[in-house]
C-alpha cells in the first residue's frame, strides 16, 4: 500500500492521509504523518 | 401506428395494425387474435390477454410493433482482486467544473467479508495520478462515503458518515464496515443505489453534493471542504478501481449495475422514480432527460449505451440474475 500526507483544506489547516489514494485520516499535518509511521 | 388508446376501435384499425396496406374485406377478429395473420405482439402494454372471447375494446392502444420492455440481465461484478471497468474517450463527453451540473446514480451490493475500502467510481482527465478526479468511495475506518471533486491537489468534498444517516442507510453504529453481512437497507436482493448530485453553482462543498440511499437523501455530513476547483474533462473513467492504480487497498469488493450520468441535478422526486421501487431498471424506464450515458453490463460488456467511451472490463465478469 502507498501512503502519502496531503492538505485536506486548502488553507492547510487539516490534512489528510491516503491510503492508495482513498483518504483514511484527518488530522495536522504531524498526526497524519505519525499515523502513516505507526502503519510502515 | 398504434391503435388509439381509447374511443371507438374500427375493425379497419385492427386490420391495419396487423396487416398493413392490406385490404382484405373477411378479416377476422378471432383470426387476429389467435394469430393467423401475425402473432400478438406480447411486448405491447394493450395487447388482447389472448382468451376468448375477445371484445373491440381489448384492442385499444395495441402497438404490434411496441419495443420489448427492459429486461435487466446481467450486472457487473469486481471481486477486489485487481478488477476493474476501464472507460476512455479523445472527446470528452463532459465536463467537470463550477458549471456543470451533474448527477451519477450507481446500484452497488459490497461483496466483501473484511473490512475494506471501496473504489466505488472516479472520473477524470489522467490516468497518471489521482489527483485530477471526481469519486465516489468509501473508507471503512470511519464507515464513510465520500463525494470528491479534486483537482490540482485541492478538494472539493463531503464525506457522509452512513451511520450517521441511518433513516436513509439502516445502519446505524460505525462498527462493523459496510460489508456483505452489513450492507444496510437494500432492494430484496441486496442492492443499494447511490445517487451523487453536483450542483456546480454552490460555492461550497457542502451546498454542492447530495447523496441518496436508494431513494432517501443523507442529512447529516461529517465534514467538508470547499477548495478552489479547476475545470477538468472526463476522459478517463473507471469503476471499482482508482484511476492510477491496480489492484491497490481501494479496489471494490462489490457489484455494480445500471450506472447513469446525468449533466443536471436531479430532484429528489426523479431519484425515488430513478429508484423505481427497488426494481433496477434502465433510464428508459424512469429517467432519461438529461442523461449522458449509462452502463447496464446487459450486453456482457463494458459499452455505454449512448457509446461515449470505450469501455473494458479488466478481470472482472459479468454474472447473469
Amino acid at each position: 500500500m502507498e501512503y502519502s500526507v496531503e492538505p485536506y483544506l486548502e488553507d492547510e489547516s487539516v490534512w489528510e492521509v491516503l491510503e492508495d489514494s482513498i483518504p483514511v485520516f484527518w488530522g495536522t499535518q504531524e498526526e497524519c504523518q505519525a499515523y502513516v509511521d505507526s502503519l510502515t | 401506428m398504434a391503435i388509439s388508446s381509447s374511443g371507438q376501435v374500427k375493425m379497419s384499425e385492427i386490420r391495419n395494425e396487423l396487416l398493413p396496406g392490406n385490404t382484405e374485406p373477411n378479416f377476422s377478429l378471432r383470426s387476429a387474435s389467435i394469430g393467423d395473420y401475425a402473432t400478438i405482439n406480447t411486448n405491447s402494454t394493450d395487447a388482447p390477454d389472448g382468451s376468448e372471447p375477445h371484445s373491440i375494446s381489448e384492442w385499444r392502444g395495441y402497438d404490434h410493433s411496441a419495443a420489448p420492455a427492459y429486461s435487466n440481465t446481467k450486472f457487473y461484478r469486481n471481486d477486489g482482486a485487481g478488477d476493474y471497468v476501464n472507460g476512455t474517450t479523445s472527446t470528452s463527453p463532459f465536463s467537470i467544473s463550477s458549471s456543470q451540473d451533474l448527477t451519477v446514480s450507481i446500484w452497488v451490493r459490497p461483496q466483501n467479508t473484511s473490512t475494506q475500502n471501496h473504489m466505488i467510481i472516479n472520473f477524470g482527465n489522467t490516468n497518471a495520478n489521482g489527483n485530477n478526479r471526481m469519486f465516489i468511495s468509501y473508507t471503512a475506518n470511519v464507515n464513510r462515503i465520500l463525494t470528491r471533486y479534486r483537482s490540482n491537489s485541492v478538494n472539493f468534498d463531503v464525506q457522509w458518515a452512513i451511520h450517521d444517516n441511518s433513516t436513509a442507510t439502516g445502519i446505524s453504529n460505525s462498527t462493523p464496515a459496510w460489508s456483505a453481512s452489513n450492507r444496510g437497507n437494500t432492494n430484496s436482493d441486496g442492492w443499494i443505489m447511490l445517487t451523487m448530485t453536483y450542483d456546480a453553482s454552490q460555492s461550497s462543498g457542502s451546498n454542492a453534493f447530495d447523496l441518496y440511499w436508494n431513494a432517501t437523501a443523507f442529512t447529516s455530513q461529517a465534514t467538508s471542504a470547499s477548495g478552489t476547483r479547476t475545470t477538468m474533462n472526463a476522459t478517463k473513467l473507471r469503476i471499482g478501481e482508482n484511476l492510477h492504480l491496480t489492484d491497490s487497498a481501494g479496489n471494490a469488493h462489490m457489484d455494480f449495475d445500471e450506472i447513469k450520468i446525468y449533466n443536471r441535478v436531479l430532484s429528489a422526486s426523479e431519484i425515488s422514480t430513478l429508484y423505481n421501487s427497488g426494481n433496477i431498471a434502465d433510464s428508459s424506464q424512469t429517467v432519461s432527460s438529461g442523461l449522458i450515458t449509462e452502463w447496464t453490463f446487459d450486453g456482457g460488456n463494458a459499452n455505454d449505451s449512448n457509446s461515449k467511451y470505450t469501455g473494458s472490463i479488466v478481470n472482472g465478469t459479468t454474472v447473469n440474475y
